[in-house]
């Protein structure tokens, strides 16, 4: 085990590293911002169709509220590693990291720490900006954040795991990132980018709500927002925690299962 | 001496999909694919004590950079015992990966976009080097690589043998006492070369650190490792020391000769091997009983302004080992 005392030490130099290449590549960084905006559109999209109507509970300041945190939650939980962890097993990149005295998996989390550092900001300024544009309640958003704050870790570490499972059977399939729109429509559809979970047919809303998908995205959102209260807001925190329990656990073993497979091409 | 390494009857077998040419079998493959097992290590065993230098030979596919993968715990063997400094090295334990390193000519660990010294220092941290030490240890390397400020610049900017340079500085931080090189020289102009070596030999005096080295450099082997193990297709077909394995394979002595005026090869062919001749002069190899009569037969036959006899090296040693075997 590396010790307990050092790891401040080490957390802070890997997200450091992280950080200062994020900086180098700002460019990517803006076409990344950008590319996110089509929760932005869907927000558009409901706004018009409930000014003058109620649709499943929404009116058009709940649509606008649900789709900027939407945008709020997508942005912050943005993960890559499929692609990070895909490239290197193919090409044997993993063999320099597998050396080091700190397991690769905490590479990839300081990795993508330290590039939300940086894009965060940005983020949430544009949801400022967005939820003051259209009037939205910033003091009860506020006061939704300590709550919206741990549902949001736990959304992370759902989708991060999600994918990183994904990009680990890279050790068994040739090129895993062939999953990564699978995961991308899956986690787009049932997370409630284009519709709101709760306006889900009644029959397959159950099952969606169940999924890890919601838990990432529907559920941290609807917390944001004050749309998650009491039963429900214990119901999505145990719900989240379950697929924690169970990513973390599928993740081990995958990792242990596929480095026995690791050939280390390349080197 | 207290052994460092050791290996009984280790074998890795990676699990290869065949690739199919043609479209109709390619496409068959696609459904049913065959399952291949290549031996890639067969049942190698040696040991190497603490504070030796060994060279690892062998031609490409023999199973050198699988050895060291699995002796630095990159890959799991397929069967047989392996201890690294008491370590099981596959269990990657810290204390066992705090102890070693691995350096890959052809890989780098260095953050491409960022100046090595931002590596240099996640790396002390990584290693739990305290800041202050880490600093002197940068400096000293530095020094003693002649790496000057190469390591303020962008990784990225730096010539290939800079980068050798700040990937060696950066292996050796945590004082490794078990060193895996691989290739370590590949592709650097000699002078680089020479300055690599020599540094690789004042670290393995300093810290009485192992070095194990694959290189298909001929003159690195010979001017760190005394022992070499030759693989072949997998297997260890030499371990011994360097003289014995030239004296084994090699029996001629090259004579190389300078003449004041012309001479025919037809001439030169009685006294041995004609290896080389041109305006320069000649290239002689000589049974090595027979060196001394041959010499003065040449130099009381030819006009002969300059006369040399060059020790057998490994480069003819290797390839004579491998021969009879790639005939069989």
């Amino acid at each position: 085990m590396v010790a307990l005392a050092s790891l401040p030490g080490i957390a802070g130099r890997l997200i450091r590293t992280s950080v200062l290449v994020t900086v180098i590549y700002r460019a990517q960084l803006f076409v990344w911002l950008i590319s996110g905006v089509a929760p932005l559109f869907m927000m558009l999209i409901w706004w018009e169709l409930s000014r003058d109507q109620v649709i499943g509970g929404y009116a058009a300041s709940d649509f606008v509220a649900y789709f900027l945190g939407i945008y709020l939650v997508r942005q912050l939980t943005a993960v890559w590693v499929i692609f990070v962890l895909n490239d290197e097993i193919r090409h044997g990149t993993l063999s320099g990291r597998l050396l080091k005295p700190v397991a690769p998996f905490w590479f990839h989390v300081a990795e993508h720490l330290g590039q939300m550092l940086v894009r965060a900001p940005i983020v949430v300024t544009v949801f400022c900006i967005g939820a003051s544009l259209f009037d939205l309640d910033l003091l009860g958003i506020a006061r939704q954040l300590p709550f919206f704050l741990v549902s949001l870790v736990l959304a992370w570490i759902i989708i991060f795991h999600i994918y990183y499972c994904v990009g680990l059977l890279a050790f068994w399939m040739a090129n895993s990132v062939a999953l990564d729109a699978l995961v991308w429509s899956m986690y787009t559809v049932l997370g409630g980018t284009l519709i709101p979970v709760d306006l889900f047919p009644e029959a397959t809303r159950s099952i969606v709500a169940l999924l890890p998908f919601a838990s990432a995205l529907d559920f941290p959102v609807k917390v944001l927002i004050g749309k998650a209260a009491g039963i429900e807001l214990l119901y999505g925190f145990a719900a989240q925690l379950f697929w924690v329990l169970v990513l973390v656990a599928l993740r081990r073993g995958l990792w242990r299962q596929g480095l026995k497979r690791f050939s280390g091409a390349g080197i | 001496m207290s052994k460092a390494i050791e290996l009984c009857d280790v074998s890795k077998v990676y699990e290869v999909y065949r690739a199919s040419d043609g479209h109709s079998r390619s496409l068959l493959r696609y459904f049913r694919r065959e399952k291949e097992f290549i031996p890639a290590v067969r049942d190698v065993s040696f040991s190497i004590d603490a504070g030796e230098v060994v060279g690892f030979l062998g031609g490409n596919g023999a199973g050198k950079t699988t050895t060291l993968k699995m002796l630095s715990g990159i890959v799991r063997p397929s069967s047989g015992h392996l201890s690294v400094l008491g370590h099981e090295p596959f269990k990657r334990r810290p204390e066992f990966l705090k102890s070693i390193t691995l350096v890959m000519g052809q890989k780098q660990q260095l953050t491409w976009d960022l100046p090595a010294l931002e590596s240099f220092h996640l790396h002390g941290a990584l290693y739990d080097i305290p800041a202050a030490e880490c600093r002197r240890r940068i400096d000293e390397l530095c020094e003693l690589l002649s790496a000057g400020d190469i390591a303020r610049r962008p990784v990225r900017k730096l010539s290939l043998g800079e980068r050798m340079k700040c990937e060696l500085i950066l292996s050796l931080l945590h004082r490794p006492s078990i060193l895996f090189l691989d290739e370590p020289t590949i592709g650097l102009d000699l002078e680089m070369q020479v300055a690599i070596r020599k540094f690789l030999g004042d670290y393995n005096k300093a810290f009485g650190a192992t070095i194990i080295l694959t290189s298909h450099y001929m003159a690195d082997i010979e001017a760190l490792a005394n022992r070499v193990i030759v693989l072949d297709r997998g297997q260890v077909v030499f371990d011994g020391g360097r003289q014995a394995l030239v004296k084994a394979h090699v029996s001629e002595r090259r004579v190389c000769l300078r003449f004041s005026s012309a001479v025919s090869d037809e001439s030169l062919r009685p006294y041995g091997e004609l290896i080389r001749l041109d305006n320069e002069g000649a290239e002689l190899l000589v049974p090595e009983e027979q060196v001394a009569k041959t010499v003065a037969q040449l130099l009381a036959s030819f006009p002969v302004t300059d006369i040399s006899i060059q020790s057998p090296s490994l480069e003819q040693a290797f390839p004579r080992l491998l021969l009879p075997r790639e005939h069989a």
